[in-house]
């Protein structure tokens, strides 16, 4: 009796104290419960229905979806292939030249805040005007690029229009936007303490060897943040491609990027396939979980301060 | 002593000559290869603007494919306003306000519960909310679709307006967690003992405090809305109900031909940059100091 009345008491006592910070919390575990865990359930329910265009109820469940993705839909993996070529060819790339950019930048000269944005700029354009703007550029006839390589003695290019320059017309035209890393690299370099490079520079060791024995060790929390971001952003690939190319996976299915894919299977105008494209989404989910582990895993190499 | 003492200057007067002159070409090295960079990074403004005001013909590469324009036809720019744009732009405008006002609001509201009130199992309540920034968008946006066209929310604002109302994003919700804790709690306990209530002291204390982290929060709510692409894509299906970003996708979706007008397209891509810029170079301070806050979450 008097131990229920104790439990009851304490109870309420935790309903006391608790509830302010709950009511304080709970439009954020509400969106989450709404738009996050539902729609999540839901797209795991799907994926087991190989027939689901919405308009009606979902047929076929079974592992029919899964036969699909391993045995039969090609497709799938150019997608995955043309997914992880990019990936691995575009995150070191440009964390590498953005890190360039910002050690070139980290200076006190004069006026040097004005490179810096200049170089940034590009980073602010729409999805939108960005891929109209270099639909333009890169048209194969017309376009301004292959007029500056021609009048520069180089070959014309076909950019988009054949599918061995498709990846590379994309992946350089990403390099405008270097500036977004950069800022990153830059607000890092900040932090690097300068009595470091004052020690260094007494013992005689030069700008390389100060490069690599201080910036670098210091920098990898940075390093570490901007890899697993990119290699999450560049999994999920989608706006830039889709405006570049009109909507098209670009010749040969040279730019089918795993989003595109699961776009067009979900909104497919001569049979969409929802339940599919949850499952195919699944698959990148597990794909991106897995990476970002192991990329957390293997972060030993990452330098978080002296440890008192 | 003497001979040392007439030689001595001399030579350290040639030295800092060298020295100067080394660092004069250094420099002179340097400010070339910005300058080139810079221009290469230009390039996509330099483009549009000069395209957008040459004539129809000029623009597809007639007679010749030209980068400077050889007559400035600025009433291009008035061609940009038509009525779709305008209905676009609307469209846009009525989500960006919506999202301006009330995610400030909702993620400092959410915030405030994390950093300056009781709540059991708080830690873990929090990662719950960090984890939701790991998931890939594409396993949530076509469900989400699909419970969207069940209640009838595909063709409105509202799947842009009300998740972002319900506690304003996990990344938001994060900084200003981040940000609260900066502030010193002797200020709210000094208001408790006054008998304000919680509520009170987040409204009257807290949330006028955290304006710095908010402007960060604002800008990114404006960039996220502006540029925003797939979201519109795929919930937004009548031409009606698009945003910029989708209606000028669709308007100009094609290739590099007199019918598709690139002037008036390049004229757009320079009227919809302008918003972006604006924002860009009022807040660039805060921007840099916001990005830097958000990447050193470790």
């Amino acid at each position: 009796m008097q131990h229920a009345a104790r439990k009851k008491k304490s109870l309420k006592r935790f309903i006391k104290d608790n509830w302010v910070g709950a009511v304080f919390v709970a439009p954020v575990f509400i969106g989450i419960a709404v738009f996050t865990a539902w729609p999540m359930l839901q797209s795991l329910y799907f994926s087991f229905f190989s027939e689901y265009n919405v308009i009606s109820p979902p047929t076929g469940f079974g592992l029919l979806n899964l036969r699909r993705m391993f045995v039969y839909d090609d497709d799938l993996w150019q997608a995955i292939g043309v997914t992880f070529t990019y990936a691995v060819i575009n995150v070191p790339l440009t964390m590498v030249l953005s890190f360039m950019l910002a050690v070139l930048l980290n200076r006190k000269y004069k006026g040097i805040g004005v490179y810096r944005v200049l170089i940034y700029l590009p980073v602010i354009i729409p999805v939108t005007v960005n891929g109209l703007l270099w639909r333009n550029v890169t048209d194969v006839q017309y376009g301004i690029a292959n007029k500056f390589l021609t009048t520069l003695g180089l070959p014309a290019s076909n950019f988009f229009d054949a599918a061995s320059s498709c990846m590379p017309s994309f992946i350089i035209l990403g390099l405008w936007t270097l500036g977004g890393g950069m800022i990153l690299w830059l607000s890092s370099l900040k932090n690097v303490p300068q009595e470091l490079y004052e020690a260094a520079e007494i013992d005689g060791a030069n700008a390389a060897v100060r490069l690599f024995t201080i910036t670098i060790p210091m920098c990898t929390p940075m390093i570490f943040y901007n890899l697993v971001m990119n290699i999450i952003g560049a999994l999920q690939t989608f706006g830039t491609v889709y405006t570049l190319t009109g909507g098209s996976p670009g010749k040969d299915n040279a730019l089918l990027f795993w989003m595109m894919k699961i776009y067009n299977d979900a909104f497919d105008i001569n049979g969409a396939t929802m339940g599919y494209a949850c499952a195919v989404s699944w698959l990148l989910f597990f794909v991106i979980a897995v990476l970002t582990a192991v990329v957390f895993k293997t972060s030993r190499w990452v330098f978080y301060g002296e440890e008192a | 002593m003497q001979s040392t003492g007439t030689v001595f200057p001399a030579q350290v007067r040639k030295n800092r000559l060298v020295r100067m002159t080394k660092k004069a070409l250094c420099l002179t090295g340097f400010h070339t290869v910005m300058v080139i960079l810079s221009l290469v990074f230009m390039f996509p403004f330099l483009y549009m603007f000069f395209m957008s005001v040459m004539t129809n013909t000029q623009s597809v590469g007639n007679p010749e494919v030209i980068f400077f324009p050889t007559e400035w036809h600025f009433e291009n720019y008035a061609a940009v306003f038509d009525e779709s744009f305008i209905r676009y732009f609307f469209n846009t405008f009525l989500i960006i306000a919506c999202n301006l006002i009330f995610v400030p609001l909702a993620c400092s509201f959410v915030a405030f519960g994390f950093s300056r009130c009781r709540l059991a199992g708080k830690e873990a309540l929090f990662a719950v909310v960090l984890a939701t920034l790991m998931l890939p968008a594409a396993v949530t946006q076509i469900p989400l679709y699909v419970i969207f066209v069940d209640i009838g929310w595909i063709n409105t604002p509202l799947p842009f307006i009300v998740p972002a109302l319900l506690g304003g994003g996990s990344m938001n919700i994060f900084l200003v967690r981040q940000f609260m804790r900066g502030i010193p709690a002797s200020l709210d306990e000094a208001a408790t003992i006054d008998g304000a209530s919680k509520f009170r002291v987040f409204f009257s204390i807290y949330f006028p405090l955290c304006k710095p982290i908010l402007i960060f929060t604002m800008i990114g709510v404006f960039n996220g809305t502006w540029n925003d692409f797939m979201g519109p894509l795929m919930y937004l299906r009548k031409p009606d109900s698009y945003t910029l970003a989708l209606g000028v996708y669709y308007k100009f979706a094609g290739r590099l031909t007199e019918e598709n007008f690139p002037n008036i397209q390049m004229a757009t891509g320079v009227i919809m940059v302008i918003p972006s810029a604006v924002v860009f170079f009022i807040f660039q301070k805060q921007l840099i100091e916001g990005v830097s806050i958000g990447a050193v979450k470790g």
